[in-house]
């Protein structure tokens, strides 16, 4: 016999019973994918904000650390004995990035071993600093070779290991929003529990030649709760996106610029501790501006209206001159506005390249209102304060969003449990008016 | 929720559903990688196959000022160029701030000669790849800076007489018992300059050590105090400026090779190494070259005769 044909011959109150189970069922799981979906992107955005937090913390060692070398490098220009707050300062930054390398948890274990590798690093480095330094205080020239060992050490050891972090952090939070936007695929599993509470209506209507049963109608309106409200993780992944272009990468902008930054500015001291050797250093300092600077046009061209003022503060410290010979027009798109002026950097270099290596040392170590550590240090502090800004915004906004997801989990399950009693006392009635 | 709210979360969630299907990276949000950093390469290179000529043969020497010495002194200043970190012959003192050593003596005898009082000597920084062009350019008068005298360098600029004979020697650890380069122990590692013919010759003429590069001399020594390698070779003036930095270390041996160190001049300004080896005359013979070689140089021994001068072009 075919199955069909056995179902239509089964006596009404059994069959009203089944498709009483088969409703319930359907509004349960109406409420149970309702709750996963959005519970799912709730997850999915507390990870994102967890990983964008571990990946943060991981530049932020790299800014100490490179703010760290930038200190102690200058110090070798001031000659044999370093300023003591400058000391300080370095031994605070050291402090910090070891601290933060501390606290850096990964869940991968290649991540781990990389903090681990970085770690070791760090300490080989600090102790090349130390050896350096006491050279220098006796006047040693080889003093200068343990700072280049140091150097060697942070820029091919070390940092690759945070930046390998920092990109592993990065991997992590973008498959962390995309999981955000996964999780409305759930929403097609509500709508089909939808359409079993509709087809079990019309079933009911013909065969009892009814309209309208009030229970079902019920449950079917609460599974369209859900659904609406399902259709709300929409908005929150729209958010969730805009975040993502927003001000999270805009915070890994400004943190990266800094970090490119506090690296020029080590480089330009290396290229004048160097003297007439320093022309490697002196292209590597370039290049570390430029990625800067480009880094604040993206800021602002993509991500965030303030990131222009930002690269302006910059530009006052590095301006790229077109007529050097590694110049690339591409670089100098049309955000910048110093075409034509000199950045405080190129004036170092303009005073050291024309001999003046005193002038030019002068320069850099000059720390009157103007002067480029003056304007190095406006825009450090400025790029650090809008990063933590946007770091606070790229938290809270994805909490925000995560709040919203939630309360959409509690609708489902509260919507989808309302909805399976209501069907079941919908088609109960009916069956008792077959006693 | 009204119907365009309705429909517009809908796109958003069929737009979810779409982009959701895209995976990304981490690289979306960073943007390029950091640029890779360059270090610092070395930019000496093997000279080309000399020409035949007598290298240490200069110009007869002359107190009478020429042309050039008198542009000189119309401008107020004698521009030369010189090494600022190279320990004993020209190094800046990260404590005074000033550049010396025995070249920058030899560049300071000069200057006071050409205006008959001290003050009038500019030092310019250069690498030891700029000594040729700093002078083909006319951009220095004099380059005071480990300059070898050869006959390719002839070809292209002037030198004054040799003012120091230095040569190739090993510098060992205090207590070893090493006498030169061919009595190091077998496997001894010899750090020197990587790029330089240095490295190929201790792979050519000394097969049984282990030839060790770094980026330059004072590298080496760095590498030498970290038990790195056990030995540095290169010029005798350099390495007394390594063993002057480092009580545990010695120069030990005869040297290997000749390298005798003239003060570089254009080589359209004859009449100023004229002048310069008139100088050099003097120094050489009133005891200031002997003076200048015990304040930067006795690490090495003794004071030596002063190089004899040749003359003849």
């Amino acid at each position: 016999m075919h199955p069909a044909r056995r179902a239509d011959q089964l006596p009404t109150p059994t069959l009203l019973r089944l498709v009483g189970v088969l409703t319930v069922v359907a509004a349960l799981a109406t409420g149970f994918f309702g709750w996963q979906a959005s519970q799912s992107q709730a997850d999915a955005l507390g990870a994102a904000s967890t990983s964008a937090d571990r990946l943060l913390a991981a530049q932020q060692v790299r800014n100490d650390l490179v703010a760290a070398d930038a200190l102690a490098t200058n110090g070798f220009l001031v000659g044999g004995l370093e300023p003591t707050e400058s000391r300080a300062r370095y031994a605070q930054l050291v402090d910090a990035a070891a601290q933060g390398l501390a606290r850096l948890s990964f869940p991968d274990a290649a991540d781990t071993d990389r903090v681990a590798r970085a770690t070791a690093a760090l300490t080989t480095y600090t102790g090349l600093v130390e050896q350096a330094r006491t050279a220098n205080r006796q006047g040693l020239p080889v003093g200068i070779a343990y700072l280049d060992q140091a150097s060697a050490e942070l820029r091919d050891r070390l940092l690759p290991e945070l930046d390998a972090l920092v990109e592993s952090g990065a991997d992590d939070a973008a498959g962390r929003f995309d999981q955000v936007a996964d999780a409305p695929w759930l929403l097609l599993l509500v709508l089909l529990g939808l359409g079993v509470l509709v087809a079990a209506q019309v079933w009911d209507a013909r065969r009892t030649h009814r309209v309208v049963n009030a229970g079902l109608t019920g449950a079917s309106v609460l599974a369209l709760v859900v659904l609406s409200a399902g259709l709300g993780l929409g908005s929150v992944d729209r958010t969730a996106r805009d975040i993502r272009t927003g001000p999270y990468r805009a915070t890994l902008g400004v943190s990266q610029a800094v970090s490119q930054a506090h690296d020029a500015q080590a480089l330009e001291s290396l290229t004048l501790i160097k003297h007439g050797s320093g022309s490697a250093y002196e292209a590597a300092a370039a290049t570390a501006a430029r990625e800067a600077r480009r880094q604040l046009g993206q800021v602002h061209y993509e991500q965030h209206p303030d990131g222009l003022p930002l690269a302006r503060v910059f530009e006052t410290w590095f301006c790229p001159d077109p007529d050097e010979p590694d110049f690339d027009e591409t670089d100098f798109d049309e955000t910048w506005t110093c075409r034509g002026t000199t950045g405080d950097h190129q004036a170092i270099r303009g005073a050291d390249d024309a001999g003046d290596w005193d002038g030019a040392v002068a320069l850099a170590l000059s720390q009157d209102p103007g002067s480029a550590r003056a304007h190095f240090d406006d825009f450090v502090t400025a790029a650090t304060t809008q990063a933590d800004r946007l770091h606070a915004e790229t938290t809270d906004g994805l909490a925000s969003a995560r709040s919203t997801a939630n309360l959409v989990s509690w609708v489902a399950v509260v919507a989808g449990l309302f909805a399976a009693v209501l069907a079941w006392f919908g088609l109960a009635k009916r069956r008792e008016e077959y006693r | 929720m009204n119907r365009g709210t309705a429909l517009r979360s809908l796109t958003a969630v069929l737009t979810g559903l779409l982009v959701g299907c895209a995976s990304s990276t981490g690289a979306d949000d960073l943007r390029p990688p950091t640029p890779a950093q360059t270090s610092p390469e070395d930019t000496s290179t093997a000279p080309p196959a000399p020409p035949e000529c007598d290298p240490v043969a200069s110009y007869a020497p002359t107190t009478t000022p020429g042309a050039s010495v008198q542009a000189i002194r119309d401008r107020g200043a004698l521009v030369v160029a010189v090494s600022a970190d190279t320990y004993l012959m020209g190094a800046r003192n990260p404590v005074t701030g000033q550049i010396e050593g025995f070249d920058i003596d030899m560049a300071n005898y000069v200057a006071e000669a050409v205006f008959g009082e001290p003050g009038h000597l500019q030092l310019r920084v250069i690498t030891s790849a700029q000594r040729v062009p700093a002078l083909t350019d006319h951009e220095v008068d004099l380059v005071a800076r480990a300059f070898t005298m050869n006959c390719a360098r002839w070809e292209q600029i002037a030198f004054s007489a040799e003012y120091y004979h230095a040569g190739q020697k090993v510098l060992v650890a205090t207590d070893s018992s090493a006498t030169g380069l061919d009595t190091l122990p077998k496997d001894t590692r010899v750090c020197a300059p990587a790029g330089t013919t240095t490295i190929a010759q201790l792979e050519r003429d000394y097969p049984d050590v282990e030839p060790v590069p770094a980026d330059t001399h004072t590298g080496c020594l760095a590498l030498f105090q970290q038990g790195k390698v056990d030995a540095i070779t290169g010029d005798d003036t350099i390495l007394a400026g390594l063993a002057a930095q480092d009580p545990y270390a010695k120069v030990v041996g005869q040297a290997v090779s000749d390298e005798p160190y003239g003060l570089g001049v254009a080589a359209d300004q004859a009449d100023l190494a004229a002048y310069v080896n008139g100088v050099l005359e003097q120094v050489k013979a009133d005891g200031r070259w002997a003076a200048s070689y015990d304040r930067w140089l006795s690490v090495l021994g003794p004071a030596p005769a002063p190089p004899q001068a040749v003359y003849g072009r």
